[in-house]
């Protein structure tokens, strides 16, 4: 009883174990290709999340905008992995620091967010900037 | 300068009182004889033949990065789709003289047989020649449908280059760091 108790915790624990990686090889798997290494991007092309990620981040429209970028919403990740790396970006690949009250992407708010396709990718994130320039971030 | 005389001359006749003329022509001989057959020993000629470059800096030991880096069948080469950058003047991690690295790729894992690890490689392209047309290998290991673009080895990713729109010229196929 034991042994096939053990064996289902198993079945139901594999596949995601097999698949898991940390957030950091998740990065370099499904970002890094365009955003580079380092998240700075390539200039006109693809945008760097230097800043734009924690300055988002701040923001309830800003975090949904996260979320829903093609690059996120897409990923093959799972909702736990996608949290996980975006919460992994804004500590390690941000000129900004955190805020003090920064919160943690959650696996609840990527699902919420995650299947409503985003149609102006490019303006609403200069609208955002905008934004969060008013708000005083630098 | 007398006594540098001196000493040139003892010094000679003392080595002709040492040595027997014949034993100079033995130990001579000899010695051409064996710098001939040197290059005949069986040493790991098959290193030589491997493209410039072939083990990276900083990657693994050469004993855990089997293979010949100009097969398809190299285990690096498990989702690469173009020429080998090795057989073009370059190497797996470097592109040959001419051409510049795309900054965007594909990044996809391969596994190690060696220590039975994933890796996780990165496929830039070199670009700026037109197409080096040797060793073309095609090989797809977790490779997408074009509408996932960064899962996708048909793209050429030099097209978004910084230098835009210059031509393809052979790929490159470098170690990211361990999949784990």
């Amino acid at each position: 009883m034991r042994l096939g108790a053990l064996c289902a915790v198993m079945a139901l624990c594999w596949p995601a174990a097999a698949w898991s990686y940390e957030p950091v090889v998740n990065f370099q798997l499904n970002c890094m290709g365009c955003h580079r290494a380092d998240g700075s991007g390539e200039s006109g092309r693809v945008p760097s999340i230097r800043r734009s990620l924690v300055l988002f981040s701040a923001m309830p429209e800003g975090r949904e905008y996260v979320i829903r970028v093609p690059g996120v919403a897409q990923s093959p990740l799972s909702d736990e992995d996608t949290a996980a790396l975006l919460n992994w970006m804004a500590r390690n690949l941000s000129d900004l620091k955190l805020p003090p009250g920064f919160t943690d992407y959650s696996a609840l708010e990527v699902r919420r967010s995650r299947p409503h396709p985003l149609a102006q990718v490019s303006a609403t994130r200069a609208r955002l900037m905008r934004t969060a320039a008013a708000l005083g971030g630098r | 300068m007398k006594w540098l005389d001196v000493i040139a001359e003892n010094s000679a006749r003392a080595l002709a009182r040492r040595t027997s003329r014949r034993s100079v022509l033995a130990g001579l001989g000899g010695l051409l004889l064996g710098s001939t057959a040197v290059p005949l020993l069986p040493v790991a000629r098959g290193a030589e033949i491997k493209p410039a470059g072939a083990t990276t800096p900083g990657a693994a030991a050469a004993g855990a990065d089997p293979g010949d880096p100009a097969s398809c069948e190299y285990w690096r080469h498990c989702a690469i789709d173009g020429f080998l950058c090795g057989c073009c003047g370059g190497s797996q991690s470097t592109c040959p003289p001419g051409t510049d690295m795309s900054s965007v790729t594909w990044i996809g894992t391969c596994h190690n047989p060696s220590d039975g690890k994933d890796y996780v490689i990165s496929y830039n392209d070199c670009c700026g020649k037109s197409s080096c047309g040797r060793c073309f290998c095609n090989r797809n290991e977790g490779d997408s449908a074009l509408f996932q673009p960064g899962k996708s080895n048909d793209y050429n990713w030099c097209s978004g280059n910084s230098k835009a729109n210059i031509p393809y010229h052979c790929s490159t196929a470098r170690i990211v760091g361990a999949a784990k």
